[in-house]
């Protein structure tokens, strides 16, 4: 018995290779429809994604594909995985995007909305460093054109 | 850095459809940008569950929360009657209309919606107590509608000038048959048909659309009087649900170029399929009739047999079949092992359900079935035990080289089922083996 697998290498723009069994990299949609149209030369380009996202996106990916794996368990994988830094955060976005992996984009967009919830305006501002380019008369127009959901 | 500003505008409103909807809108007042991003979403989701309402029934402890949801519906259309230049392609509207005041505000969605050239309009609206909301005298004009869906709605004295309309689904939609031929008449160029669970419904003439490719029904005539009469040369496609074709008059002019044909819960199912010589694909869910089936359109490429009860035999006379698909009780089938062409079998073991003699049957199947290029078993159980403990020997099925095999469970391993397999199936092959969510693909030699 053999078990058939087929590898793809993924390179990302800082020029680094991952070399991935073909099985897992299809999660990503628009590596699977490179597969599937047979436009794959030996390497996949991957233009929008540096390596330090992709070994994160590939650790999701794998942990994922694993054999048995409870959901318990994958949900606190999950839940640590989004456990990071902003800037990971939004490269992750943007990685998930491109490489159009519904299933994360969502847990991401999910936790990014998570990291909104309960908080006011001012420690929204505070927490992703949005400048606030209002004059203080604009910002009490916009609070009193909507002061039903401010209530 | 601000990085979530600089994030492309669609996915800020994937995170913003995944606020409650207040903490959207609050989101205005963080910069000019945000400013009205919560109100300028292409497709606009109004759905008072998302503001915690029930819409299954009307309790006054929602009042609140109602109250909530209009007042978004108000000011989300305030902002985006004034800013006319963000696109919008479809509009969802899903809520219990309670006063006069809402049922304006209702009309005055639709409005916005048709004027600015919405593709995609879905209302499913009730009134207190679950009754229909009464859409009378609605002008539904639009040169771009491409999609309209309503339920639980009556429709009564509108108008409808709709050239564009390709899919037009009705579902508990309170209708007369007056009204329903306007309603027909104004949308010409209709490619797909839906009407569900209509009431007062008894007349569907569908004589002057000519691109109409399908048509669902489920007309409850339980008394008679029904009538359904199409004349499409285009017509491909169809679906009848709690269909009596003893009860309802049904008259198509071209049965010949139907390929697809859909039965759920239909009576006399054999006479029905009679009707149709050249069908492609059959699917018969949850039919019931007394001994035998027997199907032999000549040019079935697919079959599903779903739910349905024939406690004999099924017979299939249909030499160029490739696909079937089955889930059901222990029914024998003759004809299998001579389709030449047949390429994939797909079978759903529920075996929990099936009596205990079972394997002797599955052995059977898998026997006939052996030609076929790829043989695929659902199996819906918790434990991983393809060969029945009791079955001591285990007879094997030659010949069968192909298998997709999925069990729905996250417990067992791979090599247990794979074991198993290589006793029951020595001339396997290559062997797709799925467990729970993870796939796998194995070669034997």
């Amino acid at each position: 018995m053999s078990s058939s697998t087929k590898f793809l290498t993924l390179k990302t723009n800082d020029k680094e290779e991952f070399v991935l069994d073909e099985a897992i990299a299809i999660r990503s949609q628009t590596i699977k429809n490179m597969v599937e149209d047979d436009c794959v030369s030996n390497v996949i380009p991957l233009p929008n994604v540096d390596s330090k996202t992709m070994i994160k996106v590939i650790e999701y990916w794998k942990k994922h594909s694993e054999e048995g794996i409870s959901k318990d368990k994958l949900m606190d994988f999950d839940k640590a995985f989004v456990k990071v830094d902003q800037s990971i955060l939004y490269a992750l976005i943007l990685a998930a995007n491109f490489l159009n992996d519904a299933e994360m984009l969502d847990m991401i967009c999910q936790e990014v909305a998570n990291r909104i919830k309960g908080k006011t305006p001012e420690e929204i501002r505070k927490e992703f460093n949005i400048e606030n380019d209002f004059t203080p008369e604009e910002e009490e127009e916009i609070r009193n054109e909507n002061v039903w959901a401010f209530e | 850095m601000d990085r979530i500003s600089n994030l492309p505008i669609e996915i800020i409103r994937e995170i913003q459809s995944r606020l409650p909807r207040i903490y959207a809108v609050k989101t205005s007042i963080l910069s000019k940008k945000w400013q009205r991003i919560w109100a300028s979403h292409p497709k606009i989701l109004l759905d008072e569950i998302d503001f915690g309402a029930d819409n299954s029934r009307y309790r006054a402890k929602d009042k609140p929360k109602r109250e909530a949801f209009l007042t978004y519906l108000i000011k989300s259309l305030e902002i985006r009657e004034r800013h006319k230049n963000c696109e919008v392609d479809e509009l969802f509207l899903r809520m219990i209309v309670d006063s006069d005041a809402d049922e304006l505000l209702v009309s005055k969605w639709i409005s916005f919606a048709l004027e600015n050239s919405i593709k995609r309009l879905c209302l499913s609206l009730q009134t207190i107590r679950r009754d229909h909301y009464h859409l009378y005298g609605v002008a539904f004009c639009s040169h771009k509608l491409v999609d309209l869906i309503l339920s639980d709605c009556k429709i009564k004295n509108c108008s409808f000038k709709l050239p564009a309309l390709k899919l037009l689904f009705l579902f508990v939609v309170r209708i007369e048959d007056d009204d329903f031929k306007d309603l027909i008449a104004g949308c010409p160029l209709i490619e797909q048909l839906r009407v569900q669970d209509t009431k007062k419904l008894r007349t569907i003439n569908l004589v002057s659309n000519p691109n109409l490719q399908f048509f669902g029904v489920h007309l409850p005539c339980p008394h008679g009087g029904g009538k359904i009469r199409i004349e499409s040369p285009n017509l491909h496609s169809l679906e009848f649900i709690s269909f009596n074709i003893h009860l309802c008059e049904l008259e198509i002019m071209s049965t010949t170029t139907v390929r697809k044909l859909t039965l759920l819960h239909a009576y006399d199912p054999e006479t029905f399929i009679e009707k149709f010589p050249l069908l492609d694909k059959l699917v018969l869910d949850t039919c019931g009739w007394s001994q035998k089936l027997h199907i032999s359109q000549p040019n079935l490429v697919s079959l599903v047999l779903k739910d349905s009860t024939v406690r004999r035999e099924v017979r299939i006379d249909s030499p160029k079949l490739k696909s079937l698909e089955y889930k059901g009780g222990l029914t024998d089938f003759t004809g299998i092992q001579d389709l030449q062409e047949l390429e994939f079998v797909l079978l759903y073991l529920d075996l929990l359900k099936l009596p205990d003699n079972w394997y002797s049957w599955f052995r059977d199947i898998l026997e006939s079935c052996a030609r076929s290029k790829t043989l695929s078993l659902i199996c819906d159980i918790q434990e991983v035990v393809l060969i029945p403990v009791k079955v001591t020997d285990i007879l094997p099925v030659n010949d069968i080289k192909n298998l997709e095999l999925e069990i729905k469970t996250r417990h067992g391993t791979f090599e247990v089922v794979i074991a198993e397999l290589i006793s029951m199936l020595p001339d396997l092959k290559t062997l797709s083996l799925t467990l729970g969510s993870t796939t796998k693909f194995f070669k034997f030699s």
